[in-house]
């Protein structure tokens, strides 16, 4: 079911950061969101998530839709290792998780090029290499929808390829919004481009 | 208000280090005290470390010593379990919901400002003797655990709990590895605060109370009699009972976080 916008408008005070938004976004397709800062990119990827009510608007095909998301930020247990952070959202009593093996975290983590790393404890990582936990983590996750809220910031050149490889890779045929302020992630990924004014 | 924070690492420190100046401080004290008690040379008024020392090795040997003991061990350590738990449920249900939060907030401001004399009095008049320890330990200890509580609480990482709502992660789940992890070093403080105080308190509760078979009765009984060595002996037992309860909850609450 595709996802329709439909006059979205959100304002955090006096300062309206989306007005009349709408869009479309068909099944399995994905879409990258592009806007100077303070545009309401975030602030639109949070209403989708759920983590913010717009003020005026509604959103339709997300009923019953699960979601997964990469933060801005790593959003990350700080004390737990990858693997542990992957597992928390991954385990059997998760709402809505199927469960998965040790064996396919430490597989995911690898591809994504963090092999060897697995057992450090998040704080002990780079900011690059929390990102890329953050997004083997959002990708592992049991989702319909697959919310990018400027994933590849921060990251190399090199790693930055591999992980638009990877994250490509995964999420084929799964419906995909990504904010980003960088044309070429989002020709890298594929699917419509949308400018906000 | 006032808020008691740790550090995560804070108990281990440089312990070796830190050990050895305790020792080495209260050795030179020891040996001011038994100055001080050779130079008045009236018991009564100083009694020598020495003196004390066998009086507590007199005491320690009798039955009544461990009865008085267990008495005034269970009620000042039950009223701190009890606190800690009651805290601890408070701080979360005023960490959601606000009426609540508004509601207790007088209240704790009242427990924390009130005289400690006021509060055994009052509840002298409430309650037997036999149990006033127990809720002055009880009272003295629930605002500290609940603002501590309620301030880790309220400073979890909001960025980490919007995580776990999009992540649909479990309530249990949510709890053992973000909010634990927020509130331990605000726990710990807090509780090593309160043990001392709880004994402080419980113990002057029962030295106002005298409930009978208690260590405040033996302290008031030592008085009333002028037996300093006695005095002396039970506040030696009182400061050694204090210590080793809060290091023995604080070594298994350790062990605890450090599971976590």
């Amino acid at each position: 079911m595709d996802i329709v916008i439909n006059c979205l408008s959100k304002k955090f005070g006096e300062k309206e950061v989306i007005k009349d938004f709408s869009a479309r976004i068909k099944e399995g397709s994905v879409l990258s969101v592009m806007a100077p800062s303070g545009g309401g990119k975030t602030t639109l990827l949070r209403i989708l998530a759920g983590l913010e009510t717009a003020d005026k608007g509604y959103i339709k095909g997300l009923e019953n839709k699960k979601i997964s998301m990469v933060f801005q930020e790593d959003r990350l247990c700080s004390h737990l290792n990858a693997i542990d952070n992957i597992r928390l959202i991954s385990g059997k009593e998760v709402r809505g998780s199927s469960g998965i093996t040790d064996n396919q975290i430490y597989e995911e983590l690898e591809k994504a090029g963090l092999k060897g790393n697995e057992k450090y404890p998040v704080r002990e990582l780079s900011g690059g290499m929390k990102k890329r936990v953050a997004i083997v983590r959002a990708l592992m996750a049991v989702y319909d929808l697959l919310i990018l809220d400027e994933p590849f910031a921060g990251l190399d050149m090199e790693n930055k390829k591999r992980i638009i490889d990877y994250v490509k890779g995964r999420c084929k045929g799964k419906t995909v919004i990504l904010v980003t302020h960088d044309i070429t992630e989002a020709e890298a990924m594929g699917g419509e481009v949308l400018y906000l004014k | 208000m006032n808020f008691i924070t740790s550090g995560r690492d804070g108990k281990n420190g440089n312990f070796e280090s830190h050990a050895k100046v305790k020792i080495w401080a209260a050795l030179f004290w020891v040996a001011v005290w038994e100055t001080a008690a050779f130079l008045i040379g009236q018991e009564i008024l100083l009694v020598s470390p020495v003196s004390v020392f066998l009086k507590f090795l007199e005491l320690i040997v009798t039955i009544g010593y461990w009865k008085s003991v267990f008495f005034s061990l269970c009620r000042i350590a039950g009223g701190f379990f009890f606190a800690l738990f009651a805290g601890v449920f408070f701080a979360w249900i005023s960490s959601f919901n606000r009426l609540a939060k508004e509601l207790a907030e007088p209240l704790i401001a009242v427990m924390k400002a009130s005289p400690v004399a006021s509060f055994i009095i009052l509840i002298l008049i409430w309650v037997p003797s036999r149990n006033l320890s127990f809720i002055i330990s009880f009272l003295i200890v629930l605002p500290v655990i609940y603002t501590n509580i309620l301030y880790g609480l309220e400073n979890t990482d909001k960025g980490l709990l919007e995580m776990a709502e999009v992540f649909r992660i479990s309530y249990p789940k949510r709890v053992r590895y973000i909010y634990l992890p927020e509130i331990a070093p605000y726990l710990r403080a807090a509780c090593s605060v309160s043990l001392g105080l709880c004994w402080k308190a419980g113990i002057a509760a029962e030295v106002i109370g005298i409930p009978s078979g208690s260590i405040g009765e033996k302290l008031y009984e030592a008085k009333v009699y002028l037996e300093t060595p006695d005095l002396f002996a039970w506040t030696v037992s009182i400061i050694l009972f204090s210590i080793c309860f809060e290091k023995i909850f604080l070594f298994f609450l350790d062990k605890v976080i450090e599971m976590e």
